[in-house]
């Protein structure tokens, strides 16, 4: 399955350019935006190896393979959810 | 924050990621020590703003690995489920918890990480599975469930499990057991720390900078790793991490 992984490197190495450039970007606004754009930076890079595992997926012919791709992004997503429902709940 | 402090992350990141690229293991476990002890922060913060770096960390060797066809990404994905779901219980488990608690507790596993460090001597053998056919898949499933709790909780990237999961349970191959490890790692970390981001536990500010310092040390570590052998650096680091599990159990006991 490694070699038809060209899809998931591409996708890879995007996640990591865009969340270095955004933790930099949020870094020099700091100051003038108090951690808006940083904040947003720190869900980018959080984000960032579930959307290459989705690439995975999309290259992926195994269809047991996509349905364990699947089954984490379903399960990241309640995390979010969950998370993110505690946190309102909590104030 | 002052100059010192940006400079301070910033080195603190580029020693992390240096060693865990030299001697094969997370950033996690030089990182969360040194944010309670040296930099004061709280248990759960210091947890979470860890997890975080150790998420940019992975992604980084997991592209090195991922270039050169070494992950087994079935292996992965059947035992990966049950890391992110052991990591999202972990982390909730971990902020329901006082602080003394995770202190123990991270000091307890970092003992045994520091004294399986200082005793390996980096020459790691390997399994004779055959890649896609692996021995004991249940049990390496519930292992990967407990590897993820561990990070979870403690704000490691949980590779010092994964990868002897992997070899002495599975007897997958070591050339496939750690490429794979990085590769889950990544996944399992940004789980827990999706958990600490929603609760505000994430320190911005240092996670950001430590990133930043990792993901270069990862760098030149690896560069570094591939032409030595650290057999004393891992002793002498080993002996390092040591001290600081001591210092983190005397803490959460208040002594």
């Amino acid at each position: 399955m490694s070699e038809m992984a060209g899809l998931y490197v591409r996708v890879l190495r995007m996640c990591i350019a865009a969340s270095l450039a955004a933790l930099a970007t949020g870094l020099a606004l700091y100051p003038v935006d108090g951690g808006r754009v940083l904040g947003a930076a720190l869900w980018v890079v959080v984000a960032s190896p579930y959307l290459a595992l989705a690439s995975l997926a999309v290259e992926e012919r195994d269809r047991r393979i996509r349905a364990e791709v699947a089954f984490i992004l379903l399960l990241v997503a309640l995390d979010v959810a969950l998370s993110l429902g505690v946190g309102l709940a909590g104030g | 924050m002052g100059v010192a402090a940006v400079l301070s992350y910033l080195l603190l990141g580029l020693a992390a990621g240096f060693a865990g690229g030299l001697l094969g293991v997370g950033g996690g476990f030089l990182m969360t020590p040194v944010l309670i002890l040296l930099f004061g922060m709280p248990p759960h913060t210091a947890v979470a703003t860890s997890l975080f770096a150790v998420t940019m960390t992975s992604m980084s060797s997991t592209l090195y690995y991922a270039r050169r066809g070494m992950i087994d990404y079935r292996l992965g994905m059947a035992l990966e489920s049950a890391s992110v779901l052991g990591a999202i219980v972990g982390a909730h488990t971990a902020i329901a918890l006082p602080g003394s608690v995770i202190e123990i507790a991270f000091g307890l596993v970092l003992g045994y990480a520091s004294i399986k460090m200082a005793l390996d001597s980096g020459a790691r053998g390997g399994g004779g599975g055959v890649r896609g056919g692996y021995r004991h898949l249940w049990a390496g499933i519930a292992a990967s469930f407990a590897a993820g709790v561990l990070s979870g909780m403690l704000g490691i990237g949980g590779g010092t499990v994964k990868g002897p999961i992997m070899m002495l349970i599975m007897d997958v191959p070591v050339h496939t057991a750690v490429p794979t490890s990085s590769f889950m790692i990544g996944l399992t970390a940004a789980a827990g720390t999706i958990v600490y981001l929603a609760a505000g536990y994430v320190d911005g500010v240092a996670a950001a900078l430590l990133s930043l310092g990792v993901f270069a040390g990862a760098q030149a570590g690896g560069r570094v790793a591939v032409r030595m052998r650290p057999r004393l650096l891992r002793r002498v680091f080993g002996a390092v991490l040591f001290i600081a599990a001591v210092r983190m159990i005397l803490r959460g006991l208040g002594v």
